[in-house]
């Protein structure tokens, strides 16, 4: 079982003991907080369920002791519901963590402790980290922390995390914990159940392939719920299936409710000697959302909010960004006329510099659009905005929760399909999925910004709004479609918890911010930089003769082949190209661009470059925008759709079905405009 | 079960403290429920009930509710106090 008896180590020769810890928690809890807190990790602050999307490991030290520390899912329960609960339940049982700090929030005390006597049953050494203490007066509650921890009869420390109290007194029931084994349990269940329960451990007992130090009481609780998984468990270790049946025959529909229930009365009988429980109460929290969600004002509200972001991005970075493109326009045309080697002048000016100028020009508003999400995210808007959403997405199939890997999905797409794991039906989860690439994603908005702004003045800001909500339009809609093709069936009931306010933490939102943005950074020194040589290399071979990005270059080869199919929708060669190379990364979009058009002949920036070119114009960079924003996802969201859905066949699917949306719509907006009169 | 009224939760009206008496609906979805600490005889205070979800308050804790969902959990005026084995003896 996983709670492995702890290892006596020598530790005379001053090398530490590493004590492998599992941070468990509700969301909502201040469970990342605390993490950083132990591990001075920067990540982020989260606030609705799921923010905890991939496995999250740190290190702490103190005294003789390395706490090896893993940030696990936040989940109410471990009955394997969602991925996430089988995440966390799984790390518990296989992952080997010789303590479990469950972090919970002291005004939802009884919630909270739900898990606890979850990770206990299954064998964990708990200590309770009892957060936000500092509330509890607010609330007019209190807890007595000395008399809570005697009833559950494992170490309670009460602590603020945010302010860093009480991590000095954790560091200590960690160590004591590791030290001594914890008494189990005192739940009796009904004696039906313990009958029951016996039985099946004697049987469980009898069979030598289960590995001996797995927790058997557990397994025949697991068993007698009739958990879905457990047939598979015990046929993984070849247990003869007459057994099998004869151990699930024991279970009854009405034996898991049963278990719930007398958790909940052990945990009333600990509490109520230790717990005054607050009044419910309508708080100020409680009066924001009666305006925010409201039946008329909620939907304004929410479109007022994105418009006013994409205002803001445009306006804060739009200086920052003319600085960066006069620098690489001036750097550029200084390689290129300084550099006596033509080939190599012409690779750092034209290539490097005129690609990776053209992406790194975009880290101003990449950085702001993900400060702002995490400033939506951290206030608790978010939670409120899909459940604004919640009504409109019914009707297409869904619940507002999908709504929130969504919302992310403007920030980076694979983060956002991995926030999908919270969702508890697996259709629900594939179809949110499988439409999340249509929200557009930071590395499409170097091509809004670059051509909106260049061609649209004014009401530059407007347009990405209104592509923004374009790709929400197209994402809602194949939705629907998919529930009534291939994902027949209702939707998972609607709950979800709505965190209180909180006024945003500047640090936070910077932190999480560098931590996204700094994605962008690293992609455009690897897989970008790499993606602008090869474009340069394409736009000046062959050697010798040929004007660099002109019509006899390689590149222009390649360019007029795929032509043809993007000639209705206003794309010249050049514009076919960057698409193609856009599979990969859709900041190469602008980036190869950059290094086409952008050339170092002159201190111009790509801006200028794109304006005196001749071949871009208001109508069909439209168009472009229009066909970036929704055609093939990028590599990387490929790689974590595969994995997220575990079958190529809809990842091919979105791949092939997302590049003939786009196509469709760019010829519409196209063809439309060119009949309106808005052609070259 | 006895002449109380029992009133869907998605009909109950804003502002009113009520108690929670069953969860029908399939066992499945009555015990994740539970295990969010939506439970038979507790009280909530309903927060919102106009459009869309409603918000129900318990503790500290806000939790927004689809309708079809709310349809499902069954309550009673909270002020006139039935206790719950009193509940359990009549089933």
């Amino acid at each position: 079982m996983a709670i492995k008896t702890k290892k006596v180590k020598d530790i005379s020769d001053g090398s530490k003991i590493t004590i492998n810890i599992a941070l468990a928690g509700n969301p909502n809890t201040g469970k990342s907080t605390l993490f950083n807190a132990l591990t001075g990790l920067k990540q982020k602050i989260g606030n609705w369920s799921g923010v905890t999307v991939e496995k999250k490991e740190g290190k702490r030290s103190f005294n003789n002791f390395e706490l090896s520390i893993t940030d696990l899912p936040g989940t109410y329960s471990l009955s394997a519901s969602s991925l996430d609960e089988q995440i966390a339940r799984d790390f518990i049982i296989n992952g080997n963590p010789e303590v479990v700090v469950q972090i919970v929030d002291a005004s939802n005390l009884e919630r909270n402790l739900y898990l606890t006597t979850m990770l206990r049953e299954l064998g964990a050494r708990v200590v309770i980290a009892l957060n936000m203490m500092d509330l509890l007066k607010k609330d007019g509650s209190s807890i007595d922390v000395q008399k809570l921890s005697t009833e559950l009869g494992i170490p309670v420390v009460p602590m603020i995390a945010n302010k860093k109290i009480g991590i000095d007194d954790l560091e200590k029931a960690i160590e004591s914990v590791y030290q001594e084994d914890q008494k189990p349990m005192g739940i009796k269940y009904s004696k039906e159940i313990e009958n029951a329960l016996s039985k099946i451990q004697k049987m469980l007992e009898t069979i030598p392939s289960i590995p001996s130090d797995f927790n058997l009481r557990w397994l025949a609780t697991q068993i007698l719920q009739n958990n879905s998984e457990i047939p598979t468990l015990l046929e993984s270790w070849n247990v003869k299936s007459e057994i099998v049946g004869e151990l699930t025959s024991f279970s009854k529909e009405d034996y898991e409710a049963e278990i719930i229930d007398s958790k909940y009365e052990y945990i009333s009988k600990v509490t109520s000697k230790a717990w005054k429980k607050a009044e419910t109460k309508v708080t100020r929290s409680d009066l924001i959302d009666r305006v925010v969600t409201h039946k008329w004002l909620g939907i304004p509200i929410f479109l007022m909010i994105m418009w006013g972001s994409f205002q803001f991005v445009f306006a804060i970075a739009v200086p920052f960004m003319e600085l960066v493109d006069m620098f690489f326009g001036w750097l550029a045309g200084l390689l290129v006329e300084s550099i006596q080697i033509e080939w190599l002048g012409s690779l750092l000016g034209d290539g490097i510099v005129g690609g990776l100028g053209a992406v790194l020009i975009f880290v101003p508003p990449i950085f702001t659009m993900f400060f702002i999400l995490s400033i939506l995210e951290d206030s608790g808007y978010l939670a409120r905005a899909a459940f604004v959403m919640d009504k409109l997405m019914v009707k297409f199939g869904l619940h507002g929760h999908s709504f929130i890997p969504m919302l992310l999905g403007f920030g980076c797409n694979v983060p956002a399909i991995m926030s999908t794991r919270s969702l508890k039906n697996n259709k629900d989860r594939m179809i949110t999925i499988l439409i999340n690439p249509f929200m557009s994603c930071g590395a499409r908005m170097p091509v809004f910004i670059l051509f909106a702004g260049l061609f649209f003045g004014a009401t530059a800001g407007t347009v990405i709004f209104a592509l923004y909500i374009l790709g929400i339009v197209v994402a809602i809609l194949t939705a629907f479609l998919l529930r009534k093709t291939f994902f027949k069936g209702t939707s998972a009931p609607f709950i979800m918890e709505l965190p209180p306010y909180h006024s945003p933490k500047l640090r936070s939102a910077t932190v999480a911010m560098w931590d996204k943005g700094k994605m962008y950074l690293k992609k455009a020194g690897t897989i970008i930089l790499i993606g602008v040589v090869f474009i340069w290399f394409l736009a000046a071979m062959p050697f010798g003769g040929v004007e660099y990005g002109g019509p006899d270059t390689w590149l222009a080869t390649v360019g007029t082949f795929f032509e043809p199919i993007f000639k209705p929708l206003g794309f010249d060669w050049r514009i076919v190209v960057a698409l193609i190379v856009g599979f990969v990364a859709k900041e190469l979009i602008v980036g190869s661009l950059g290094t086409i058009v952008g050339g170092g002949e002159s201190d111009e920036g790509i801006k200028s470059a794109i304006l005196a070119d001749g071949g871009f114009y208001a109508l069909n960079s439209l168009s472009l925008m229009v066909f970036t924003l929704l055609y093939f996802p990028c590599a990387a969201v490929v790689g974590v759709m595969r994995k997220e859905t575990g079958s190529w066949r809809w990842t091919i699917f979105t791949m092939v079905y997302s590049t003939v949306i786009a196509w469709l719509f760019a010829f519409a907006v196209f063809q439309i405009g060119s009949l309106m009169g808005f052609g070259l | 079960m006895n002449n109380e009224i029992l009133v869907p939760l998605g009909f109950v009206s804003e502002g009113k403290k009520v108690r929670i008496v069953s969860i029908s609906g399939g066992t499945r979805l009555r015990n994740r429920i539970n295990e969010m600490g939506l439970r038979e005889g507790i009280d909530v205070i309903i927060i919102k009930n106009s459009f869309g979800p409603v918000i129900i308050a318990i503790g500290q804790t806000r939790f927004a509710l689809g309708r079809g969902i709310s349809a499902k959990i069954l309550t009673e005026s909270s002020e006139r106090k039935v206790e719950k084995w009193l509940l359990k003896l009549k089933k």
